[in-house]
């Protein structure tokens, strides 16, 4: 009952507090779409990697805009470019000896899903360079939709099992062999040696357009840096707002004198605090739901996992911060000193959280700090697709932290009221 | 039983004696005002009687109940000398809030804020936010706040300071009303006609109490025409005595 009042009292207080809630909700989407063209905007470089192509389609591709075109002996060093980050998709031109059969010569095309708007850029460009080598453009229209049943049943006899082991992309990541679509692994089985795939690119495109199959893979070196860092800034972000508000709504109701008011009723010192995390608690839902909503849809964010869990993560976290506030702000003397805790405590937090590469050491460090843990639940979340069985560790160490504030902060209140 | 008794009470606050060896007792049923010049301690005082400071030595009861505690708590209404309001609610989800904290049930709540904010003249603005409050009207939704659950101890902070006279006279008129329906006041005021209208006087100085009785009793006693008259000859004294206890 007491506790409900609290959570009603702040909810009522933040609906008539505009600046407030706009520091919650508003000053966070600032800052990520912020960061975001900060990000975007350092690198518009596309690089693509070509195996067997010919000198014709790789001066088309180069002529393009922003775009490097590397060459690779086989796919397998394709693929393993890719996993590595060097490039963001890559066209294999080299051509099995069956494929000669086939009406149309074939092109297979790679990318990386993760690289986002770059991946979309990159395959349209290799499609369409594909698609018009040789200026066939009606034909591969009436071609195409065929081409998939008969690369299946026509490639798998003839794919030689040494070769196709090591250009299987999946078996260089094993975190990332379940992001895969599924039924790729006929199609890699297609990675063939390149025996006669310049006689055929050579032979074929002046009368033909490519068949063009396209796969794509989960990778998470590709990422643009915003993909890098927007995970955990996210989380950061979050975590920073929400110790600010409820740090200073704590603060403001001993300065204004409304504590006294409130430890002369008969409420237990726990109830104030269930009261206050409940009530900012429930802002906190909203709040997640509209910053990753917006950084995962119209930012666009990388996201391989689910809406869910990311909610989850973000809420156990902001539960975290506000209890930490209030905590501080009972701790601290004034404002003043309220303000100095942003430096020494949530400051650093940024540091260890995974932002930066850093030794052995400082990583140990980082694990007294709860972003740390948000910021590993949400990376595993939104690269890897991680579940609760990935993230059950950070989920409880959060939870921890926030009782072990509460109970502090519980403990601390006595300086107010020994009851 | 006393409303409230406080017996023998001592505190230090940041290395300064605040409170010497205070009594202090209310009657149910009666207003009790402890009078004194700013910084006599009346404040620290009132505190240690509704729970919120402890004493260093010394015991404070409600209704026979030692503070603090809890059950002590339920019987009293506190409203502060500093308006204890949120500003960003209004003045009807401030009385709400704190009826909540009271303990006052849903199925009353409505009907007490009511209540409540008639007796403080305040039923117009309630659906105001109170930071939109005049000093005066602030002052009144404290006293509301105070009232709302209906405590058989009220314990008041100069609750009319800023009250203009007209409902200041209201405000003292309703008092009295809650007073004979068996409630223990305790009022504090460093005016000293608004002390002519308790029922007793609790005269306070320095962190001591330098007199008590009725203020007829008072007047007579010390054989002056006003209370001014009867504190200032109380004050002299107890500075020749060099603070022994003032009877
Ligand atoms: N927390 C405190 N620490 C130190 N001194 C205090 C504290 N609270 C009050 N005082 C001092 O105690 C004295 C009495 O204060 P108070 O009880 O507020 O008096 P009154 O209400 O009669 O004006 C004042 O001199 C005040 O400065
Ligand atoms: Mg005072």
């Amino acid at each position: 009952m007491r506790v409900r009042a609290f959570a009603l009292r702040i909810l009522r207080q933040m609906s008539h507090d505009k600046r407030t809630l706009a520091l919650m909700i508003v000053a966070p989407l600032l800052l990520m779409t912020l960061v975001y063209y900060i990000f975007e905007g350092t690198n518009d470089e596309i690089s693509i990697g070509a195996v067997g192509a010919p000198q014709q389609f790789i001066e088309a591709v180069e002529s393009e805009n922003d775009v490097t075109l590397t060459t690779y002996e086989s796919r397998a060093d394709a693929q393993q470019a890719l996993t590595d980050g060097a490039v963001v998709a890559y066209i294999d031109i080299a051509l099995t000896a069956d494929d000669a059969e086939l009406e149309a010569p074939r092109a297979y095309i790679m990318v990386d899903a993760a690289a986002g708007s770059k991946a979309q850029a990159a395959e349209k460009l290799l499609r369409s360079a594909a698609e018009t080598m040789g200026g066939g453009a009606g034909l591969p229209s009436a071609i195409q939709p065929s081409s998939n049943s008969l690369d299946m049943g026509g490639n798998q006899p003839s794919s030689n099992l040494a070769d196709t082991s090591d250009s299987q992309p999946s078996s260089n990541l094993p975190d990332t062999s379940d992001s895969r679509p599924s039924g790729n692994s006929l199609d890699m089985g297609s990675g063939q040696p390149s025996s006669n795939s310049l006689d055929t690119s050579k032979n074929q495109p002046s009368s033909n357009s490519f068949d063009v199959s396209v796969d794509y893979y989960k990778g998470i070196k590709n990422f643009t840096s915003f993909d890098m860092f927007g995970p955990t800034l996210m989380s950061f972000i979050v975590f920073f707002f929400v110790f600010l508000v409820a740090g200073m709504a704590f603060l403001k109701e001993r300065k204004s004198g409304t504590l006294e008011k409130v430890i002369s009723t008969p409420v237990r010192r726990w109830e104030i605090v269930a009261g206050y995390i409940l009530g900012f608690g429930a802002i906190t839902i909203v709040q997640s739901v509209i910053i990753n909503v917006y950084i995962i849809t119209v930012l666009g964010v990388i996201m391989n996992g689910s809406l869910g869990y990311v909610l989850l993560i973000t809420l156990l976290e902001a539960i975290c911060a506000l209890s930490l506030g209030m905590l501080l702000s009972t701790a601290a003397g004034s404002e003043f000193q309220m303000m100095q805790f942003i430096p020494i405590i949530i400051l650093p937090q940024l540091f260890f959280s995974g932002l930066f590469d850093l030794s052995e050491g400082w990583l140990i460090f980082g694990r007294i700090f709860p972003l740390t843990y948000a910021a590993e639940a949400m990376n595993k979340i939104m690269y890897y697709d991680g579940g609760i069985g990935d993230m059950w560790i950070d989920v409880v160490v959060l939870l921890g932290f926030s009782a072990l504030f509460a109970a502090l902060n519980v403990l601390l209140l006595k300086r107010y009221r020994r009851i | 039983m006393e409303a409230i008794e406080l017996r023998n009470i001592s505190i230090t606050l940041g290395k300064v004696r605040i409170l010497t060896d205070v009594d202090l007792s209310v009657r149910a049923g009666t207003v009790c005002g402890l009078l004194g010049p700013s910084g006599a301690g009346k404040t620290t005082a009132v505190k240690i009687a509704c729970g919120i400071l402890e004493a260093d030595s010394g015991e404070a009861y409600v209704l026979g109940t030692k503070m603090p505690s809890l059950d002590g708590m339920r019987n009293v209404g506190y409203m502060a000398q500093e308006d204890a309001l949120y500003a960003d609610l209004t003045g009807r989800q401030n009385l709400e809030f704190f009826g909540q904290l009271q303990g006052v049930t849903k199925s009353t709540l409505a009907g007490r804020v009511d209540r409540a904010l008639e007796l403080v003249d305040l039923t117009a603005d309630a659906g105001k936010l109170t930071s939109k409050f005049s000093g005066g009207m602030r002052r009144r939704l404290a006293l509301a706040a105070a009232m709302l659950h209906e405590p058989p101890v009220l314990i008041l902070d100069e609750p009319t300071v800023g009250i203009d006279p007209l409902l200041r006279k209201n405000i003292w008129d309703g008092l009295y009303a809650v007073a004979r329906s068996g409630t223990g006041i305790l009022i504090t005021t460093h005016v000293m006609d608004e002390a002519e209208k308790c029922d007793r006087l609790v005269l306070m100085r320095n962190g001591r109490v330098i007199g008590e009785g009725s203020p007829a009793e008072l007047k007579e006693r010390a054989g002056k025409q006003t209370i001014e008259e009867v504190f200032l000859e109380l004050s002299e004294h107890t500075a020749e005595t060099k603070g022994g206890e003032a009877e």
